[in-house]
């Protein structure tokens, strides 16, 4: 046996990494399995961490939530760190305390040793609702957070080891689903006291010293990974701006500019020159926002490295204060991870193309917010919300094409929420989806070729009693042929929504039908292998039209391919068309 | 057995007591709705198995007295094996005991012995409770959750440790954190003030002596209201008022009350009310019992209104309906409308068995919640309310006409200075005065409608207007006239003139725009024929009234050059008059 700790043998740094991971991985997966909302079981709008003594994100289970853990969990460590017993559990959901929205809550909790704390323990997940005007806490038409829901501080919901129990009956009223939020919450703190006792078991075994120092290792492991893999992009300051389409409330012209400066000591990403905050829910908060600053980075760094605060470390954040990427209360901020988080992922993977061309992509795409709420008179003629559907994840963005294979799927930072249940929907809500495919000629062109958009169409679901209305936000999209759209079909009409419908009563609606654009190609058309071309004509995925007009390919009389004819089709495409595929990129 | 003296130094002390606590939040607040308006109440309460009694109130805002009891039962079943010396509780939920979710009610069990023996409470409307709305006042909700943050019984300090956590709590679902944390802690104070004053009470008498005295006090108004009630004549006896609309689409909404006077109790049964609708006019239980115990206090003005008091009335009050509804029905107006209407139906049949005693004791408002920047504050934001609006609702009673201001029992809310608004906030009144030929003719007549008007200065001023009762006006009594109905205008005077029928959200009034509000007064008592001819005349003289229609609705001929009163030609006119109405068969 070696007599070196922990911290100074990268062998066994790296086994105590794995382990870190795994109890992320398994307070997630309690999560997952124990919570009621489907948000949380179903989509996985969850994740959980191991966070330092000093408020350091150690140890995550999904980079998608990174940010928003490490904002919340700094600022809860910084507050109580006078003020906390080592069987306390704080509960927060507050957009202006490091959160995004709402109804994302995340719990912090420390992991004692003896009378000192150690570590923390920190789980977020996705309720179903908390307050507001509008069921689901997306409103289109909310100026101010208190319209969207209720803000709640970190709330000690366990102090010295006593459930609050007048606190969370408070929280639980302020849903529209109480129970579910209280089992939401204990879910939480399942998770929480899984995270805490394996812990413990670890600091018994190694010692807190030890576990610390190993701990700190492996923070500054990742911080030099990242500063290693930032070192690779030619020093130099790259900027990318991008625009919102409009912003639900009719607001127009509001842009994201990012400067992305790589120095020696990293990189520092700077907002400055972004529109100011609008009044509508598209502002993102910081946590939400630098998250759409981390994707495309590591995205387009390749990176193999741990996700954790040390990797954090090297990248400085400027996001000036009352703007869209750092809005200032009472802005709402409900639906900010989509819109403007498209937008800035999308700058900053324009800003990104420059630095490392080749590489960069995108890793969202400009969404759709679609739901459907069922209101229901219980008791006399009161009007309560009762449910929401949500429609919005039938149809599907395709992803972009890479310098490494064609898109497939959802973008990266969507393709965690696995696509909803046809077979649920169909049973449970009595609806139908009458079609789901990929949109020929969707996909964009390319040596590599983005992945297809795909198109629903769905027949409302059957309710017995109340009237349902339809909320919905079309972004769509300006770079493609294929845009997004949303259409609500019946009485042998069709209406489509030009950009934004609130509430809207459904009548004799009977059918959505909701079509995703589909991701960019990478590289030129002309040069992607006609076997692959073939492959996607048979597949649907491109037309034979597209296959001879876009991509130049031409078949003889025998359905082959003419391997002549295909290399003077595409010369002749080259010299027309500069050689460059005409939505692609890269 | 405590003998009646010391007994009734005891009961007139815990009465001070609700006083002191009331004064003492009033001064030390920093909203003007506290401490100009005074739209709060306190009280002392005491509890033995699962009984929560009042034991005495403080004379203020009367309709926050019957919530403030059941707000402190919900803290104290919530609380019942968890309460110890040092604790401070709140509550603001209407499904919670309370009313609306702006009332808030802060709670301190006095302890002695080791042992919680009183529970002074205050109980106070708050300017802001976050929700969609600024002010708590959404016409629009359809939900509670559209009204503001709930809370439910919660502590604010426990074992003297101030839980920092729920204050912050408080203070993020607020858009006027300083404001609430003001009055809040002017609430804390008050009841640490009812706290020293009770145990010093206690210190003075003992124990024992003091809970022998809660014996003899509750007794005592028991007593005194089953003597009065054993004076009515037995029997059933009806009244009805109709809201003209809940906000939310709903018309005419109904509450019926059936008064069953059986020796010396009664029975108050709302059955037959209209079930509970969408718009926010719905009534929580403690909000409704308010209203049904505040007309008995009119009715029986003189006893001390305590838990004794309302031992030998028996409320019913069906679930579902507008006045005791299942949640989530919205309530953020039934402090006003359907309570005024509660009060009124209530106070309909009240005035069948005791006609002297009835009268308008209603609060029926046009409410003006009122918010902007001030450019003479550094564009500091304001939320208010301009009550300037709001301020008639008195009616004529036995004896005495309506005068300028809330009714009797609602007296305790300031009308607020005008001068004082008019510094706070950009505008200024350009009118604030009584409407010639409004007052409901009655022996005694109510008191004539209030009409406003203000115009914005520096900067645009929102207001979310809500206005009630312009079609069903306030109600006479034993023959004197209804009243004549509210009115708001906007952009008064000009073209774009509009009548503000229902309820406006946000009209932002621009500089230069003048708004009008006509308010009316409280209703007529007594036939109007058999007023005094010489008080007719006066009100002539006052420009209340003008020589027509005192001659149409009095019967009292005056000479409209020399403003002589003509007393043949007035008695040949009133027997002209009388011979001419239907005979009653």
């Amino acid at each position: 046996m070696s007599n070196r700790s922990t911290a100074q043998d990268p062998v066994a740094a790296t086994i105590l990494r794995s382990k870190l991971e795994a109890i992320v991985a398994e307070m997630e997966a309690i999560l997952v399995n124990t919570a009621y909302s489907p948000n949380v079981s179903v989509s996985r709008q969850c994740a959980a961490a191991i966070v330092s003594e000093h408020g350091e994100i150690v140890a995550v289970s999904s980079a998608l939530h990174l940010y928003p853990l490490a904002f919340t969990a700094a600022l809860i460590v910084e507050q109580y760190q006078f003020n906390l017993s080592g069987e306390d559990i704080l509960l927060t959901n507050d957009p202006y305390g490091g959160g995004t929205g709402v109804r994302n809550f995340t719990s912090v909790a420390p992991v004692s040793d003896g009378e000192t704390i150690a570590l923390y323990v920190a789980v977020c997940a996705q309720t179903e609702d908390f307050g507001g005007d509008l069921r689901g806490n997306l409103h289109p038409s909310a100026i101010e957070i208190w319209a969207e829901g209720a803000r709640c501080p970190p709330m000690k919901i366990t102090r010295e080891a006593r459930p609050q129990r007048d606190v969370l009956k408070t929280l639980a009223l302020n849903s529209r689903n109480p129970d579910a939020f209280e089992l939401d919450v204990q879910a939480m703190v399942a998770a929480i006291n899984v995270g805490r006792q394996r812990l413990r078991e670890l600091l018994d075994r190694q010692g807190r010293t030890d576990l610390v120092a190993s701990i700190e290792t492996g923070l500054d492991y990742s911080e030099r990974r990242m500063r290693t893999l930032l070192d690779s992009v030619p020093t130099g300051t790259y900027s990318g701006e991008h625009a919102l389409e409009h912003d639900g409330q009719g607001g127009r012209g509001a842009v994201v500019k990012v400067q992305l400066r790589f120095d020696e000591r990293g990189v520092e990403v700077d907002f400055t020159g972004t529109s100011p905050q609008t009044t509508s829910f598209v502002n993102s908060t910081q946590s939400a926002a630098a998250t759409c600053v981390f994707l495309p980075l590591i995205a387009a760094l390749r990176g193999q490295i741990p996700f954790n605060g040390g990797a954090l470390r090297a990248i400085r954040l400027v996001m000036p204060g009352g703007t869209l990427v750092n809005p200032r209360l009472p802005a709402p901020t409900g639906w900010g991870d989509q819109h403007v988080g498209h937008e800035i992922a999308t700058a900053v993977t324009i800003a990104l193309a420059k630095a490392v061309p080749q590489q960069a992509g995108r890793v969202t795409a400009n969404s759709v917010l679609l739901f459907l709420t069922r209101r229901e008179a219980r008791h006399g003629q009161t009007l309560e919300q009762v449910e929401t559907f949500d429609l919005s994840n039938f149809a599907q963005s395709g992803a972009d094409g890479s310098n490494e294979c064609d898109g497939w799927g959802v973008p990266g930072a969507t393709a965690r929420r696995p696509l909803p249940s046809i077979e649920l929907y169909e049973a449970d809500r009595g609806g139908r989806i009458e079609s789901l495919e990929f949109i020929p000629d969707s996909a964009g062109a390319g040596q590599l070729r983005g992945g297809p958009g795909t198109a629903a169409v769905i027949s409302l679901p059957r309710v017995d009693g109340g009237i349902m209305q339809i909320t919905s936000v079309v972004l769509k999209g300006r770079d493609l042929e294929r845009q997004n759209s949303v259409a609500l079909e019946g009485g042998g009409e069709s209406t489509e929504i030009e950009s934004v419908a609130v509430n809207r009563p459904i009548g004799d609606l009977v059918k959505v039908s909701l079509a995703m654009e589909g991701g960019r190609g990478w590289g030129s058309p002309f040069e992607r292998r006609p076997a692959a071309v073939i492959r996607d004509v048979l597949d649907g995925i491109i037309s034979t039209r597209a296959a001879g007009e876009v991509y130049g390919v031409i078949l003889d009389a025998s359905g082959a391919i003419d391997e002549a004819a295909t290399r003077r089709r595409r010369a002749e495409l080259t010299r027309s068309t500069s050689g460059r595929g005409q939505q692609g990129h890269g | 057995m405590v003998d009646k003296i010391t007994a009734e130094i005891i009961r007139e002390y815990l009465e001070t007591v609700s006083e002191e606590v009331s004064k003492t939040m009033e001064n030390t607040s920093v909203s003007q709705v506290f401490s100009e308006a005074h739209d709060y109440s306190s009280g002392i309460f005491y509890t033995k198995g699962n009984q929560v009694e009042l034991l005495a109130r403080a004379n203020s805002q009367p309709v926050h007295i019957f919530a403030s009891l059941t707000s402190v039962e919900a803290m104290l079943k919530e609380f019942r094996y968890n309460l110890s010396p040092g604790d401070l509780i709140i509550a603001t939920d209407p499904y919670f005991g309370g009313s609306h979710i702006p009332d808030w009610t802060v709670m301190k069990p006095i302890f002695y012995n080791n042992k919680p023996v009183f529970f002074p409470a205050v109980r106070a409307h708050f300017v802001e409770v976050g929700g969609p709305v600024p002010g708590g006042y959404n016409s629009l909700a359809n939900e509670i959750w559209q009204e503001g943050f709930r809370l439910a019984p919660m502590k604010l300090y426990e074992k003297g440790e101030m839980r920092k956590d729920v204050f912050d709590l408080l203070a993020a679902n607020n858009r006027l954190p300083e404001t609430m944390m003001g009055d809040l802690s002017a609430m804390i104070g008050a009841c640490r003030v009812g706290e020293d004053r009770i145990l010093r009470l206690i210190e003075k008498y003992g124990l024992v002596t003091t809970l022998g005295a809660i014996d003899y006090l509750l007794d005592y108004s028991e007593k005194l209201v089953r003597a009065e009630i054993a004076r009515w004549p037995d029997g059933v006896y009806r009244g009805r008022s109709v809201l003209d609309h809940d906000f939310g689409g709903g018309e005419d909404i109904n509450v019926d009350v059936t008064l069953t006077v059986a020796g010396d109790s009664c029975t108050v049964d709302l059955t037959g009310t209209h079930e509970q609708t969408r718009g926010f006019i719905n009534s929580a239980l403690g909000n409704t019992l308010s209203w049904i115990y505040t007309e008995f206090a009119v009715v029986l003005a003189g006893i001390p209104v305590n838990s004794g008091f309302f031992r030998p009335i028996k409320p019913v009050v069906p679930q579902g309906t507008v006045v005791n509804p299942y949640p989530p029905a919205p309530v953020g107006n039934s402090t006003l409308c359907i309570g005024n209407d509660i009060g009124q139906a209530m106070m309909t049949a009240l005035a069948k068995v005791a006609p002297e005693r009835a009268g308008s004791a209603f609060i029926d408002l046009t409410i003006d919640a009122i918010f902007g920047n001030n450019v003479r504050y550094d564009n500091e934001l304001f939320i208010s309310f301009d009550y300037s609006a709001a301020p008639i609702s008195s009616g004529g009673a036995y004896g005495v006409d309506g005068w300028g201001a809330y009714a009797a029992p609602h007296a305790s809310l300031k009308i607020p200075s005008f001068e004082m608004m008019e510094v706070l906030f950009p505008f200024l009144y350009l009118q604030n005065e009584y409407g010639l030929d409004t007052a409901a003719p009655g022996q005694w007549r109510g008191c004539p409608a209030h009409f406003m008007q203000r115009k914005v200065t520096t900067n645009p001023v929102g207001n979310h207007w809500q206005v009630q009762h312009s079609r069903y006006p306030l109600k006479g009594f034993v023959g004197g006239a209804d009243s004549v109905g509210n009115l708001v205008i906007t952009n008064f005077g000009t073209t774009d003139q509009q009548e503000v029928r229902v309820a406006k959200e946000s009209h932002w009034q621009q500089p230069g725009e003048v708004v009008f509000a006509r308010k009316q007064g409280g209703g007529g008592w007594g036939d109007p024929l058999k007023r005094d001819p010489h008080a007719v005349l006066r009100d002539v003289l006052d420009e209340y009234v003008s020589v027509g229609r005192a001659r149409l609705d009095y019967g009292v001929v005056i000479d409209p050059v020399t403003l002589m009163l003509d007393e043949v030609a007035t008695r040949l006119q009133r027997l002209e008059m009388f011979a001419a109405r239907t005979p009653v068969s």
